[in-house]
């Protein structure tokens, strides 16, 4: 029987695995024997070693689950790096999972059950420069999951991904593709309306419009959203909701700051809900399109969640047959990170709006991000699958609930 | 706490243990003596300066969980969930598979023999003085209310997983293979309950780590003596609990540091990754609904007993 780093027990939601560097024994007649082992979690998933295997396999008596198995036999990785990379990944594409924010329900989905159409209209457009560039790099993690392949003792191969680069060259370009992932999500935003007299509800698209308004101002993307090719097909998109006589004052509001964008520094006296971007991401929902390709629940996906999945799986980009999909996930996903970049002291806040090239600096910056974030280390495609199945937990809803 | 009916083997363990120190180094004998004195007090909750017991002060049941699932624990309906409860509601990622014999159910079973606890009902925790629990199981230590033990909640002196692993392996083994009856003698020469077993159990782990020299024990080093990094003493709980049963949460300093630590770069760069953005996410939402629920975090800054 092989040896290979194996995992005795592991939580993908919590961030943590104990693992050990043996043969296959966990269903085993006997007792698994006894060996030297190590504990990983988050946030680092630097490996610690632990003087036997005892509290690893004592955690599966809890929320962890004991061993990896695939099919009737555990899984075992060449390197330590290898397992420590798929706890990670395993953990990062569940990153959108979980309550949203301080408990808040994600915003309904569109009337009618949001089928392909969604209720919205989908903005038409050719891919820009940042974003074909990202599913090239989705593609090109694709084929090489396609090359790898698990052995008869279930040892999973591994390759590394070293991701082509992204940033366009030209600081025009760089802002229609972060743009165009605003501009996504603000259909989304539209299509969730709701004009229910629940308070709560009203309040809670009320926060999401204004924050992704305020998002675009920071970002400094005014002349590529309120003067871009897609503004008309919002504008579009809000005629039947400014219609509605039910929409209160509160809401048509926000609305119209964000479909005309007169608050120029909106950023700057926005009342942020934390200074937390990832709330603001768990705020935006996605469209079915989005959720489909980043592999997530379509009632309950956001910006947050399409960002893990991405982040942790990037060849879904370069896995879907729909293109126009793929490009819109793109977006957001790169809308995503240059949030998280803008709000950041690398960025130093602001500093987009107020430099010719700024949006090309922030698009750099999120393009380095991204690339520490996308795996270092990639699996056979049934190991790829299950890092997928990690993503796919209901965001408003653990599992646990009810009990 | 008050003994009933003849003394627990661990009350005679305690002795032999005092009796081979004073052997060893004699001029340290009455130390001993007075350490054993201090940990009872300390286990009871009783103030070294005002001379009151309050258990709460005292040692209680910790379980550890990890901040991602929190909120569930914390919500109406909630609860701590064993392994039973997790399989009901959620697959593993990957193939489910459920020996029906395999290291965990033997476990259970031999605890549940000697306990007389179902084993579908049987919760793990860990005893706790001042910490922050055992961190490997998650980044928050929930610590119950002292009422929420029973006098005869089964105790035992290390992880009841030692019983697979060497050195305890041959003892519970027959020509390599797992003997239950073997397992169940030497489980039980393990574990005691906590009305008859308590004091005398903690007081033999403390004093096993600590020097047997002429200084008295710190508090600090009792507290490190009950639990320290992986070695606890088990809890063998005979049903889950919820919120009302928690007295407190408790967080490492740590895991608080390296909370701020991402706090910090966020704010000043470079940018922290999306799994440290995560995970400092969840421990914020974590405490949210802690808070909800009336439950205080604290961080656990030393070992020391906070004063009464």
């Amino acid at each position: 029987m092989t040896e290979a780093w194996r995992i005795d027990s592991m939580d993908a939601e919590a961030g943590f695995a104990f693992a050990s560097y043996r043969p296959a024994d966990l269903t085993g007649e006997a007792m698994p024997a006894d060996c030297e082992a190590i504990y990983i979690s988050a946030p680092y998933f630097s490996p610690e070693v632990v003087v036997s295997r005892a509290p690893g396999l004592a955690a599966a008596r809890g929320s962890a689950q004991l061993g990896l198995f695939l099919g009737e036999s555990e899984v075992g990785f060449n390197t330590l790096d290898a397992l420590r990379e798929f706890v990670r990944r395993s953990y990062v594409a569940g990153s959108g999972s979980g309550p949203n924010g301080e408990g808040s329900p994600p915003l309904e989905p569109p009337p009618g059950g949001g089928g392909p159409s969604g209720g919205e209209e989908a903005p038409p457009r050719d891919p820009e420069f940042g974003i074909r560039k990202l599913i090239e790099a989705g593609a090109w993690a694709a084929g090489r999951v396609e090359g790898l392949a698990m052995t008869e003792d279930n040892v999973a191969g591994s390759s590394a991904f070293v991701a082509p680069g992204i940033v366009p060259s030209d600081a025009k370009q760089a802002g229609a593709a972060l743009a165009a992932g605003g501009l996504t999500l603000a259909h989304a935003l539209i299509s969730r309306a709701s004009v229910t007299a629940d308070r709560a509800r009203r309040n809670d698209w009320n926060r999401s419009v204004g924050s992704l308004t305020a998002t675009l101002t920071q970002m400094g993307l005014h002349n590529e959203f309120w003067h871009g090719p897609g503004l008309q097909g919002l504008h579009a998109a809000a005629m039947k909701l400014r219609g509605d006589p039910s929409i209160d004052l509160e809401s048509a509001n926000y609305l119209d700051l964000l479909l005309e964008g007169h608050a120029y520094y909106l950023d700057y006296w926005w009342p942020r809900r934390s200074h937390d971007p990832l709330d603001d991401l768990a705020d935006w929902p996605v469209n079915q399109r989005v959720a489909t390709v980043a592999g997530l629940d379509w009632r309950t996906a956001t910006a947050l969640g399409v960002l893990g999945a991405l982040s942790a799986s990037p060849q879904k980009l370069a896995t879907t047959p729909d293109q126009a999909a793929a490009s819109e996930a793109a977006g957001v996903f790169l809308f995503a990170a240059a949030h998280i970049v803008s709000w950041s002291g690398d960025h130093q806040r602001g500093a987009a709006r107020w430099l010719s090239d700024g949006s090309h600096i922030l698009f750099e910056q999120a393009a380095a991000w991204i690339a520490r974030q996308w795996p270092q280390v990639l699996f056979p495609g049934q190991l790829e699958g299950l890092i997928d199945a990690a993503a796919k937990r209901p965001a408003a809803q653990s599992p646990m609930v009810g009990a | 706490m008050t003994e009933t009916g003849p003394p627990s083997p661990w009350a005679a363990r305690l002795s032999l243990r005092l009796d081979r120190a004073k052997v060893l180094a004699p001029e340290a004998a009455p130390w001993r003596e007075a350490d054993v004195e201090t940990i009872n007090e300390v286990l009871c909750g009783k103030s070294p300066y005002s001379g009151s017991t309050k258990p709460e002060k005292g040692a209680r049941v910790a379980f550890n969980i990890a901040s991602a699932h929190i909120p569930a624990f914390a919500n109406a309906g909630g609860g701590y969930l064993n392994r039973y409860a997790v399989k009901a509601l959620k697959a593993p990622l990957g193939t489910s598979i459920s020996p029906p014999d395999d290291a965990r159910t033997k476990i259970d079973q031999v605890l549940g023999s000697i306990s007389g606890v179902a084993m579908q009902d049987i919760h793990y925790g860990a005893l706790e003085l001042n910490g922050a629990g055992v961190r490997y199981y998650g980044d928050f230590c929930l610590v119950l209310k002292a009422e929420a033990t029973g006098g005869e909640t089964l105790l035992l002196d290390r992880n009841s997983f030692d019983l697979i692993l060497a050195p305890l392996r041959a003892l519970t083994h027959t020509r390599g293979a797992w003997d239950p009856a073997k397992a169940e003698v030497k489980a039980k020469e393990i574990s005691g309950t906590w009305d008859t077993c308590l004091h005398p159990l903690a007081a033999c782990k403390v004093l096993d780590s600590a020097p047997n020299v002429a200084r008295r024990i710190t508090i600090g080093a009792i507290s490190e003596g009950v639990l320290a990094d992986e070695d606890y003493i088990e809890v063998i709980r005979a049903s889950s609990f919820g919120t009302a049963e928690v007295a407190e949460a408790r967080t490492s300093a740590g895991d608080a540091a390296a909370e701020s630590h991402i706090a910090e770069r966020m704010a000043s760069g470079p940018t922290p990754d999306l799994a440290a953005l995560t995970w400092r996410r969840q421990r914020r939402q974590a405490e949210i609904a802690l808070q909800h629920a009336g439950i205080q975090v604290r961080v656990v800054t030393g070992p020391g007993r906070t004063k009464a």
